[in-house]
């Protein structure tokens, strides 16, 4: 984590080769969280990742912790990707705003946020799903982590759509409970 | 049974007291709360949940092969868009369609030189570049003629008829390939998915040309930065 701050703070100073690093770094991570949306193409995933660098980039220097920054960076990713869906007429544009995703994330993560216990947090989910294609995607996309939504569609024989819905209904599950965690902490202060 | 809304997360996330109720609730599974979660935006939420998601399959993820021509290409795109935040190929335009006119005639089609009718109509197709600079000024662009590494170069195209074609960026003897596009007859501003296509110039230098490849023809146009 210190290296990544010093990559950071260099980034924040304009530096191309910290730049560099971030996006050699984190680009498998944005085209991996593109790829749990089978409607993007691979050309559309490219533009995502680039738009998703770029506005990244833009306000690095206002991050408040080195650890923030991947959660900062895939909130961007995401918007980013739906907002590629919107465009296709494939999401909708009826989202609830709780927050804006371009700003940087300039407060601490929260004990209950930060990765490792958030990893733990989805394997009790993926270990407390009953058997069924729900599981089955899930373990494919996220715990295998080879295939993308439509190699999954491909394999499993089902239209691309239903994978992604698997796979946002398994992700909606875990930040339930990453929610439930994070104002459980909030209760007991 | 009380479920989640945006007035009741944001009262939740204020303090958790505020929604006792509710607060138990989200212990168990609910498919109403999960599903109003899954169009929620909070980018501290949602970055976290994505990260931890991410996390369990990257050793996985690690070993598999990466497209490292695909990740350049798209890497000197980000270096070329820098601080703007502006996509490289998605520039929307279309406010300027009407700032220059260009007219082409019609190829003459190519029959074999022999009159001989039918086989279908041939596409062919004819590109001019126009520089938009910083100040919006407009100015065309002959074959060859020297720019400076600003601005946006904008490209219309005439086409005999309808159809799709390769849009390839060659910079000196690279040669990029950006997806197809659809054209249509008669003469157009290039443009995607009815979003006007724009190639900034910035971090640009020496020869660079645009071409339309499609089945029965190639229009290109090229430029020297500098």
């Amino acid at each position: 984590m210190e290296e990544l701050a010093r990559v950071l703070q260099r980034a924040a100073e304009g530096d191309e080769a910290a730049y560099r690093a971030l996006y050699r770094g984190y680009r498998r991570g944005v085209v991996r969280l593109c790829a749990a949306f089978a409607a993007l193409d691979s050309d559309e995933v490219e533009d995502v990742v680039q738009e998703t660098f770029v506005r990244a980039f833009r306000r690095v220097g206002q991050l408040k912790e080195a650890k923030a920054f991947e959660p900062w960076l895939y909130a961007i990713a995401r918007n980013r990707a739906l907002t590629a869906l919107e465009r296709k007429g494939t999401a909708s544009k009826a989202k609830a705003e709780l927050g804006n995703d371009e700003a940087p994330v300039t407060q601490l993560i929260p004990a209950a946020l930060e990765l490792e216990a958030a990893v733990e947090v989805v394997r009790e989910v993926i270990a407390a799903l009953p058997d069924g294609p729900e599981k089955h995607t899930a373990h494919l996309f996220y715990v295998e982590g080879e295939l993308n939504a439509r190699e999954i569609a491909e394999r499993e024989g089902v239209g691309k759509s239903a994978i992604t819905m698997r796979l946002e209904r398994f992700r909606s599950r875990v930040k339930r409970v990453l929610l439930r965690r994070l104002l459980e902490t909030q209760w007991s202060t | 049974m009380v479920h989640l809304n945006p007035e009741r997360l944001a009262r939740l996330l204020a303090d958790p007291r505020h929604e006792p109720e509710l607060f138990e609730h989200l212990a168990e599974g609910c498919e109403v709360c999960e599903a109003f979660l899954a169009t929620a935006s909070h980018p501290l939420l949602d970055g976290a949940t994505d990260a931890a998601l991410l996390a369990l399959g990257a050793r996985a993820a690690a070993g598999a092969p990466v497209d490292e021509v695909r990740a350049e290409k798209t890497w000197r795109r980000i270096r070329g868009a820098g601080g703007k935040g502006a996509p490289r190929w998605l520039v929307a335009l279309a406010a300027l369609l009407l700032a220059f006119v260009a007219v082409w005639a019609l190829r003459p089609r190519d029959d074999g030189g022999a009159g001989l009718k039918g086989g279908g109509p041939r596409l062919t197709l004819e590109l001019q570049a126009v520089v938009r600079s910083a100040d919006g000024a407009m100015s065309r662009v002959e074959a060859g003629q020297p720019v400076a590494p600003s601005g946006t170069l904008l490209i219309r195209y005439h086409a005999s008829e309808s159809g799709s074609a390769k849009l390839v960026l060659l910079r000196g003897a690279q040669r990029e390939e950006l997806g197809s596009v659809a054209v249509e007859a008669g003469t157009h501003d290039l443009s995607r998915d009815g979003t006007l296509l724009g190639f900034s110039l910035e971090g640009e230098h020496g020869r660079l040309g645009v071409r339309l490849e499609a089945v029965d023809s190639t229009g290109e146009v090229t430029l020297e930065v500098r």
